[in-house]
């Protein structure tokens, strides 16, 4: 070879290999842009309210810091902070607030004003007009520190300072007796403390409101407890719930609850969860009728564990256990928390119980209803076959609107509204394509195979079942698939038969958690995450089928 | 497959059903227990309402013990869920046609008498006089009620509904922002606006712009909170309806007059459009644009005092008076209007005994204090301030507000002052006009005021038109119904004749042909029976689900139907209305063509992405999954992640685009985006069609590409001359299914806009849905339904035509 052929030959090459590169980064980018969506449903599944909507919105969940103490700095608020002039600003800002007096003793002075500076120049972004960010130096911070007052500093300390604090602690009988056994506020001198943790209550006040912080230090131990006995003012076996009213400080640390009553003792069935840094409820309660309704289940069972030392009839102890968490912890405590939310706000597996149920029925009827049609069609002789083969083709074009509305009727008459019939029963009749899908198959048998088994003394079932059906398995594997699809998605059938909502498929029971909670999108996508996945677990699975039956579909037809 | 494995397989496929079973989780346990059905607005009852329901529940209880021949009650809630019951009452209908409807529903008064006009509600007269006579000590008295509370819910003399709560509308004003401007009174204190013309001149003053001349404060807003057109005219002394109720009077000159104040306003603001980019930027919470001091003035309901003044305006100066009205209407009086809720029990309940039961405990007083108990729990552990809604019983509203605010010695003076005004306003309150077309009205009479704020229209034109539209309904709801009555003894007699017809035909047929062939004809003859049984599902199911229905459908295609009423021939009328008097079938007919546009971006997505995988690259298993996956997401599922990912602020698409500094368009909410937003989504599901364009690719023979590069053809002429040409069968297919498959597009479009903004979504198979079961035209819609088979047939029939002529089929077969 010359030299000159060999510089071809590589140059060749060399366009080849640059030509296939791109391929895959075509490819490969390709790829991402279809992933992507799929990836922002799981991210945004374990996401919280506040990581979704604001001023920097990141793709992948942030991930939940278990702090060592409360009161601390949020410093993650104002991480991604830039704007004009922030480098001129900022020392300013601290120094004087510094100088203020809003700052609680004992805690982070730094962290406090420092963090607080960033959130003050945040505000000013949006409050000061444009003019005055063109404006030198020493007119800008005069301007600036004419806004910031300790009104306005306390303000925005308000909303980064973390810190576990306490409302009321209430219980209420059935008969809406109601019992405050912690007043808010009282907390510090109406609660025991224990645990391994070093740990104060600290009487404070929130707008109208007297709270009970919990200053903690989880360097020597993990847990704080609080404990009390108390008396209550009706008789306790009529307990119906038991709430407390608390702000988390983000840590998720998990609070558990132990009650002591008439005897026996109850442990909640899971713990909350301290993420966020919202006012919220905690609602405690014994297993009950509510346990089984389709309300919104707002509470956390408790669980009998045993006997207990507290026996007179008017008498509960009620501990509070809070655990700090571990980082792996906390990741799983946020991963789970939208899931969890959504089986409390729909019954969720009850809707999916549904929806194998119609899955199982819709199989059978299909299967077997379309393979023996088409096996009549494609192998026996009838009076009427062609005109029924060609009248069956020609349905195949007629949309199902046309038939929507007598079909409605029909099944008001039979006293089928409402109930489950109208969703499977119509797979017992046959569909068109898949009977002519799978009779194009058939057609194909040669006739030696079905006159050799019937030498053999098979009679026409056996030769349906022995000979007919084995050889369209791949067929029956595709049609199966498909109608496993179809009966998994299906929508506007339940939609127009169903009305209870202990009725409700799948498909129909994520519209209707849509309908209730539609603002919550992390409950959303974990709803819909929770739907796509057996989809996605059967391609998977039998992807081989999948594609057989879209090019069947695609090329026989 | 030996037997016992078949023994098994069903008794593990049994078990599983029966474990599986709905049924089971429906079956009430106990004897003696009624369930009753609450429809809400959205999803179960919750909150303290749920604690009063759970009283009556005891209560009945306690009450079976006594008298075992009294049910217990079990009340159901969370049923048919429903996004609006009042804008789209489809589920609501659908469960009165199905035969099981909710036993009582909470409904916009507003929308009561619309439906009690259709017979839909049962009047509740009945139930309060038997309740009097027998002293019952909950007993619902409409003198309690406000006037204009119960008036709302009665209609032709009946009362259909039982007012709960009630909410009107007042002005807020921010006293800080009024005084730097130096709007003061004598006292120098804030003086808020009594007339239009100070409302007009503060709207002006108090507004204010950054150097682009964007808003970055305006004075007033009057659509912004909720006013409405309906504020404005009745504070100007304008009417909606003559009081026989068979007039319209939406183009009332005082109307008009309201409407150019309104649209004065705007104006001087900088125009409608600047003042919604300048909507577009409020935030909720802590940052509500009034009290951020975005906004100075606005016209709000009680709801509104309740969100956010109350619970974070104590750091600044603001009250509440009533709407300004014009100068020379001040003499009659402050003037507000209200809406509110109510409990109506659907006609065809079940048990209406039960029903009014509950209703009558949630009327009462009991269930008043335990509503108010429970809610301010829920709101104090949330560390919120508690105020009562307003009531509609005068009584229950008055002791309410003494207990929570007037006698609560740690109540805000603000708040207290404000409750007391918006309070003080209930009496003398307008609502809505009672009248069949009550929705409609309201609906046009806000699309009017939206035409011509925007200036698409003048004032006096856009309320002549709403005013001519809403008068015809108006004329259509009192006139008689039209055609003759429908017997369906015929239709019977027809399809047996028919049925009979064919099948006499198809014995002789067969008979003829194959006593032709003596041998042959005994050897098929011996398979009739067999033959005819295995085909009986299919043949069944034809006759019952498909023959019938297809018969039935085409002759209420002719008819008046609603399900209710027996069917009345009106022979071509239906069709006429497609062709003329309904714009929304054009509207719906010009969207799914315009969606057509999605199907070639889609082949041409699929191709691509065959094309590449058939480079022989490497791992195609994996890439075939990434790319195929989007395809089999279910489509509510897709659905509701695509809502998030089209979310203007939060959503993907917008995010991403922000972070090139681009300012993303509001996708599903803006007319001009929601159906490409909707054409991007199906692109994601584009990678379905690649499996077909695989198996075309696969079929195309090497050889033709080796020779074409003998030729010296490079790689697109090779695409062009031959790939194309021999993929074109395939290609035809997916047209035409992709055709076909957009006229069905309905679940996105259900779910995600229910076909808004401004019909923008409303598809075919949509609007042929609405007509069918939201407005309970069936005739109509089985009209639609033809008209599809029919756009359906001509395009496979054009397929066909045009296939033979230019798409290549390789040794004829496709």
């Amino acid at each position: 070879m010359t030299p000159r052929r060999i510089t071809e030959a590589l140059l060749r090459g060399g366009r080849d290999a640059l030509l296939r590169c791109g391929v895959y980064v075509l490819l490969l980018g390709g790829a991402t842009i279809f992933a992507w969506p799929f990836l922002w449903m799981a991210a945004t599944s374990v996401k919280l309210d506040r990581e979704m909507f604001g001023d920097h919105i990141r793709f992948w969940p942030e991930s939940p810091v278990p702090q060592p103490r409360t009161p601390y700095v949020d410093e993650s608020r104002f991480r991604d902070l830039d704007g004009p002039r922030m480098k001129e600003l900022l020392p300013v800002l601290e120094s004087h607030l510094a100088q203020m007096s809003i700052w609680p003793a004992g805690e982070d002075h730094d962290a406090a004003t420092s963090q607080t500076a960033r959130g003050v120049y945040r505000r000013m972004q949006q409050l000061l007009p444009p003019r005055f960010w063109q404006s030198p130096s020493d007119e800008l911070k005069a301007e600036v520190l004419k806004r910031v007052d300790e009104k306005l500093a306390a303000d925005v300390f308000q909303k980064i300072r973390r810190c576990i604090a306490f409302g009321a602690l209430t219980i209420r009988s059935y008969d809406f007796v109601e019992d405050q056994l912690v007043p808010s506020g009282q907390g510090a001198s109406l609660l025991d403390i224990g645990g391994s943790a070093r740990a104060t209550l600290v009487p404070g006040r929130e707008g109208r409101q007297d709270i009970t912080e919990l200053h903690g230090d989880f360097a020597a131990g993990d847990t704080v407890t609080l404990a009390r006995t108390f008396t209550t003012s009706f008789p306790i076996a009529r307990l119906h719930r038991i709430q407390l009213s608390l702000r988390p400080d983000d840590t998720w640390a998990s609070v558990n609850a132990l009650v002591e009553k008439g005897g026996r003792k109850f442990r909640a069935e899971r713990p909350a969860f301290l993420s966020d840094s919202k006012w919220a409820a905690v609602t405690w309660q014994e297993p009950g009728p509510d346990d089984t309704t389709n309300k919104i289940h707002a509470w956390i069972p408790l669980r009998d564990i045993g006997p207990g030392s507290v026996t007179a009839p008017n008498e509960i102890r009620i501990t509070l256990e809070l655990q700090r968490n571990t980082a792996l912890g906390a990741w799983w405590a946020k991963i789970i928390r939208n899931y969890q939310l959504t089986f409390d706000h729909v019954p969720f597996w009850r809707y999916v119980a549904t929806s194998v149920f119609l899955v199982i029925l819709n199989l059978a009827g299909t299967l077997f209803s379309c393979s023996i049609v088409a096996y009549s069609f494609a192998r026996l002789h009838w009076p009427g076959r062609g005109l029924c083969f060609m009248l069956m083709l020609a349905t195949m074009m007629i949309p199902a609107q046309v038939t929507m509305i007598p079909t409605f009727l029909i099944i008001r008459a039979l006293g089928w509204y409402n109930t489950l019939y109208p969703l499977w029963v119509g797979s017992l009749f046959a569909g068109a394509f898949n009977v002519f899908l799978l009779t194009q198959f058939l057609r194909g048998i040669p006739r030696d195979l079905e006159d050799a088994a019937k030498i053999d003394g098979c009679g026409f079932w056996r030769v349906y079942w022995h000979v007919m059906l084995p050889l369209v398995k791949p067929t029956l594997a595709a049609i199966a698939i498909f109608t496993f699809m179809g009966t998994w998605n299906e929508f506007m059938t339940p939609l127009i038969y169903l009305s209870d909502q202990r009725l409700y498929p799948l498909s129909l029971g994520l519209y209707a958690l849509n309908v209730q909670a539609g603002s919550s999108m992390g409950m959303m996508m974990a709803g819909s995450l929770l739907m796509t996945l057996p989809v996605i677990a059967i391609f998977f699975f039998a992807q081989k089928y999948f594609i057989q039956g879209v090019t069947l579909s695609g090329t026989k037809g | 497959m030996s037997t016992w494995k078949i023994v098994l397989g069903s008794a593990v496929v049994l078990t599983a059903l029966w474990l599986l079973s709905p049924e089971r989780a429906q079956k009430s346990s106990e004897p003696g227990v009624v369930e009753l059905t609450y429809m809400g607005p959205t999803g179960p009852i919750a909150g303290a309402t749920e604690d009063a329901v759970r009283e009556f529940e005891a209560e009945s209880r306690a009450a079976h013990e006594k008298d075992p021949s009294r049910p217990i009650y079990r009340v159901v809630s969370g049923q048919n869920a429903s996004r609006n019951q009042v804008d789209d009452p489809t589920r609501f209908l659908l469960s009165v046609a199905g035969g099981t409807p909710p036993d009582v529903i909470y409904f916009d008064r507003g929308a009561i008498c619309e439906w009690a006009a259709k017979k839909a509600f049962v009047p509740l007269d009945d139930f309060i006089a038997r309740d009097r006579a027998a002293n019952n000590p909950d007993a619902v008295k409409p003198e309690e009620y406000y006037p204009s509370c119960w008036a709302e819910a009665s209609y032709n003399g009946n009362v259909y509904g039982i007012p709960t709560g009630v909410d009107d509308r007042a002005l807020f004003y921010n006293k800080d922002l009024l005084k730097r401007a130096g709007f003061v009174d004598d006292h120098g204190e804030a003086r808020p606006p009594r007339t239009w013309d100070d409302l007009a001149e503060m709207a002006a003053r108090l507004s204010e712009y950054d150097e682009n001349g964007r808003l970055t404060r305006a004075g007033f807003v009057p659509n912004f909170g909720n006013a409405w057109l309906a504020m404005y005219a009745w504070t100007n002394g304008g009417k909606f309806m003559e009081a026989d109720g068979k007039t319209v009077t939406l183009n009332h000159p005082r109307n008009v007059e309201a409407l150019e104040f309104m649209k004065r306003i705007y104006d001087s603001l900088g125009g409608a459009e600047k003042v919604n980019a300048f909507h577009s930027t409020f935030q909720g919470g802590d940052l509500d644009p009034f009290l951020a001091g975005q906004i100075a003035l606005k016209i709000d309901g009680f709801w509104a005092l309740r969100s956010a003044p109350a619970q974070y305006g104590g750091n600044f100066a603001w009250g509440v008076v009533p709407p300004p009205r014009p100068a020379r209407e001040l003499a009659n009086g402050p003037m507000t209007w209200n809406g509110g809720w109510s409990l109506a029990i659907p006609a065809t309940s079940r048990h209406k005994e039960g029903a009014w039961e509950l209703v009558r405990f949630l009327s009462s007083r009991r269930s008043n204090q335990i509503v108010n108990a429970g809610e301010k729990q829920i709101a104090e552990s949330k560390g919120e301030l508690y105020l009562p809604l307003q009531r509609a019983n005068r009584i229950f509203n008055e002791e309410q507000f003494r207990q929570y605010v007037t006698d609560n010695p740690t109540m805000d003076p603000q708040v207290a002052e404000a409750v007391k005004t918006f309070n003080d306003l209930l009496p003398t309150a307008h609502f809505r006009p009672v009248s069949p077309v009550g929705q409609y009205m309201w609906v046009r009479q806000n699309s009017a005021a939206e035409d011509a704020i925007f200036h698409k229209k003048t004032p006096q034109q856009a309320l002549d038109d709403a005013d001519r539209d809403v008068q015809k309904e108006l004329d259509e709801a009192f006139s008689p119904p039209r055609g003759k009555p429908m017997t369906w003894d015929f239709f019977f007699w027809l399809y047996g004749i028919l049925l009979l017809g064919a099948a006499v035909g198809a014995w002789w047929w067969d008979a003829k042909r194959t006593r032709s062939s003596e041998n042959a004809g005994g050897y098929f003859r011996s398979q009739w029976r067999g033959g005819i049984i295995c085909a009986s599902p299919w043949i069944i199911g034809f006759i019952v689900f498909t023959g019938g229905p297809l018969l039935f459908s085409i002759i209420v295609s002719f008819c008046d139907f609603d399900i209710f009423n027996p069917a009345r021939f009106v022979g071509l009328a239906n069709y006429r209305k497609m062709a003329g008097e309904d714009p929304l079938f054009w509207k719906s007919l010009g969207n799914t063509l315009f969606m057509v546009l999605g199907i070639p971006l889609g082949m041409a997505v699929s191709l691509g992405i065959a094309l590449l995988l058939n480079l022989k690259v490497r791992g195609i298993a994996v890439w075939r999954t990434f790319f195929y996956l989007p395809a089999i997401v279910p489509a509510v599922a897709c659905s509701i992640l695509w809502i998030w990912i089209f979310n203007p602020t939060g959503g993907l698409l917008n995010v991403a685009l922000a972070s090139f500094g681009l300012h993303g368009p509001n996708w599903l909410q803006d007319e001009n985006t929601s159906k490409p937003a909707l054409i991007l989504m199906g692109l994601w599901g584009a990678g379905g069609g690649m499996i077909i364009w695989l198996a075309g690719l696969k079929a195309i023979s090497e050889h033709y590409y080796e020779a074409a590069s003998l030729d010296g053809a490079n790689a697109w002429h090779r695409f062009l001359h031959i790939t194309l040409p021999l993929l074109s069968p395939y290609i035809f297919f997916n047209l035409v299914m992709g055709l076909i498959g957009t006229f069905q597009i309905f679940t996105q479009a259900f779910i995600m806009t229910q076909g808004g903004p401004v019909n923008s979504t409303l598809f075919y198979a949509y609007h042929l849905f609405n007509n069918a079961f939201r407005y309970l035209h069936m005739g109509y819609a089985a009209a639609m339904a033809w008209v599809l088979f029919v756009i359906v047939l001509g395009l496979t029939v054009l397929q066909m035509k045009l296939s033979k002529r230019w798409v290549h089929y390789e040794e004829g077969n496709g």
